[in-house]
């Protein structure tokens, strides 16, 4: 479905990503490792497109996209959960919602183009909160309200980066119970950066491990033993 | 110092804010999106003025003013497209360079005129806008308020609420705050936000075209007209707070109050010299403007 196939990546003249190779099935949850300053983030920014590809491809659906613009990709089905969450500070929960609905442009299948149920069903306090501005509600909030807008463009491809950092132990539970059903029961694929090994080991079918900027290790999560790869984490 | 006089000159300084707001809004806008530092906004209010008197000069004078004030606005909105789409675009992410490019362009704009009208165009205010409500008797015997002033201040507050609908109800609203706020989410999430700099750089050139077609009904247009406001406009969009409307709104009114008053006390020039004084003592105390955008997800961020 989504094909990475030496995919080098550079801000400036510093390079960060060499030579990525990597891939993602239809409905499959795919978690991404490494240390800080590996290239996680960036990966992810350059899968979504706000990140440009100095060589290599990136494909969806056999088509090459690694020329197209962000936009694009999320009308193709990619949505994207940044470090940081990227709320918008000034606007309404309800306005950060609705603009999810500009991904649903020129797709096929899709006329309503509204907030979709199920997205105030898993996180039910955005329904509480719809006239706060983004920038007021609590970290906790904010991720809830990151993940709920990438759902609003009715994603193929979810890309999130570290989703539970820095968020009190209730809400991460919460919001990992979300992300299981997203990929259980909704059939979203979904390409996962995190630093809590337990999460990704549970929630994973493959796992990807980074090291300054290339890929060193991939496989089954089901055939790895978590602690040989949490070897490759620790400092 | 009586009361006729203040409120002869308040309202003429509420006439000068409502030309500088016009004028400011563009600036604002595209300043507040794309940090593009347009210094050829000013000829844009210039061209307005010009396309104003073509307009004139080319169907009945009875309909002229209604076909004036929108075509001007649609002229320059296209040229904004042209130089956004063959210069601007280029320079996003380099403010100073879209500083000299666009001033460039502003040279020859005016040039260009001068060339072709030395002394400048008028457009001729129809008669209906040619009275003006005067008080004879009483104690507010000698106010005076022409037509046209007024009505270029209703215009200008229409088309501020018109603005103010637009970005707080449309969709297009709501895609231009979002990518003023954050760029890349905004695009992540399906905006194309080449589109939107485009449609808000030419809503802003259309905004000063219109500015230039209301200014055309109260003074002659001449080549140089533009740089004699694009410095006042700059210090709206400056104090107003940079993307803030009504910060503009504030700033526009209480720089054409004081420039109105100044003017009347002392000279033009000392006028200039204390507002611009004003100003920069102004921007110590409150150095990012009147209205401060402030949010818990932008102060962790900075």
């Amino acid at each position: 479905m989504l094909k990475l196939e030496k995919v080098s990546s550079a801000y400036g003249a510093s390079q960060v990503l060499w030579d990525v190779d990597l891939d993602i099935t239809q409905g499959e949850a795919v978690a991404l490792l490494g240390r800080n300053g590996v290239g996680k983030t960036t990966l992810l920014k350059t899968i979504m497109g706000v990140q440009s590809v100095k060589s290599g491809f990136i494909s969806y659906d056999n088509v090459v996209i690694s020329k197209h613009a962000a936009h694009r990709r999320a009308q193709y089905g990619l949505a994207y959960v940044p470090q940081g969450r990227g709320i918008f500070p000034q606007l309404t929960v309800e306005e950060n919602l609705l603009m999810g609905v500009a991904a649903l442009n020129g797709r096929d299948g899709i006329s309503e183009k509204t907030i979709p149920d199920y997205v105030f069903e898993l996180f039910p306090v955005l329904k509480e909160m719809l006239k706060r501005k983004g920038g007021n509600l609590s970290g906790g909030q904010q991720q809830q309200l990151a993940i709920g807008r990438a759902l609003v463009t009715r994603p193929k491809i979810l890309l999130l980066d570290e989703p539970t950092e820095g968020i009190q132990p209730s809400i991460v539970m919460q919001i990992e119970e979300a992300l299981k059903h997203v990929s259980k029961e909704l059939g979203v694929a979904i390409l996962l950066v995190e630093q809590y090994l337990d999460f990704a080991w549970s929630f994973a079918d493959r796992y990807f491990v980074m090291q300054r900027g290339r890929i060193i290790d991939h496989g089954a999560t089901a055939e790895k033993d978590k602690d040989e790869v949490g070897r490759f984490l620790s400092v | 110092m009586d009361a006729v006089f203040i409120i002869n000159q308040a309202f003429n300084g509420l006439s000068l804010a409502s030309i500088l707001l016009l004028a400011a809004l563009g600036l604002a806008l595209s300043f507040g999106l794309m940090r593009v530092i347009n210094m050829a906004h000013g000829e844009m209010l210039m061209l307005g003025g010009v396309v104003a008197y073509l307009v004139q000069q080319n169907v009945p004078k009875s309909v002229s003013l209604w076909l004036a004030l929108p075509i001007a606005f649609i002229a320059t909105a296209l040229l904004g497209i042209i130089l956004e789409a063959t210069i601007i675009r280029w320079l996003y992410g380099r403010p100073l360079d879209t500083l000299l490019a666009t001033w460039g362009i502003s040279l020859i704009l005016q040039q260009a005129v001068i060339l072709w009208q030395p002394f400048g165009v008028s457009f001729v205010t129809p008669g209906w806008l040619n009275g003006q409500i005067s008080i004879q008797a009483g104690t507010l015997a000698g106010v005076t308020l022409p037509y046209v002033r007024i009505f270029v201040i209703i215009l200008s507050v229409l088309v501020m609420l018109g603005l103010a609908f637009l970005l707080r109800y449309t969709r297009m609203g709501l895609y231009v705050r979002a990518v003023n706020q954050s760029r890349d989410m905004a695009s992540a999430l399906g905006v194309n936000t080449r589109f939107v700099d485009m449609a808000v750089f030419a809503l802003g050139t259309g905004l000063a075209g219109l500015a230039g077609a209301a200014l055309a009904t109260i003074s002659p247009i001449t080549g140089v007209i533009g740089s004699s406001y694009i410095i006042n406009a700059f210090l709206v969009v400056i104090l107003g707070g940079v993307g803030s409307i009504w910060g503009a709104l504030l700033a526009a009114v209480s720089l054409g109050f004081f420039t109105s008053f100044f003017e009347s006390f002392y000279s033009v020039s000392y006028a200039k010299v204390i507002i611009l004084l004003l100003v920069i003592a102004l921007l110590q105390w409150r150095p990012k403007g009147f209205i401060v955008t402030r949010s818990r997800a932008l102060e962790e961020s900075a």
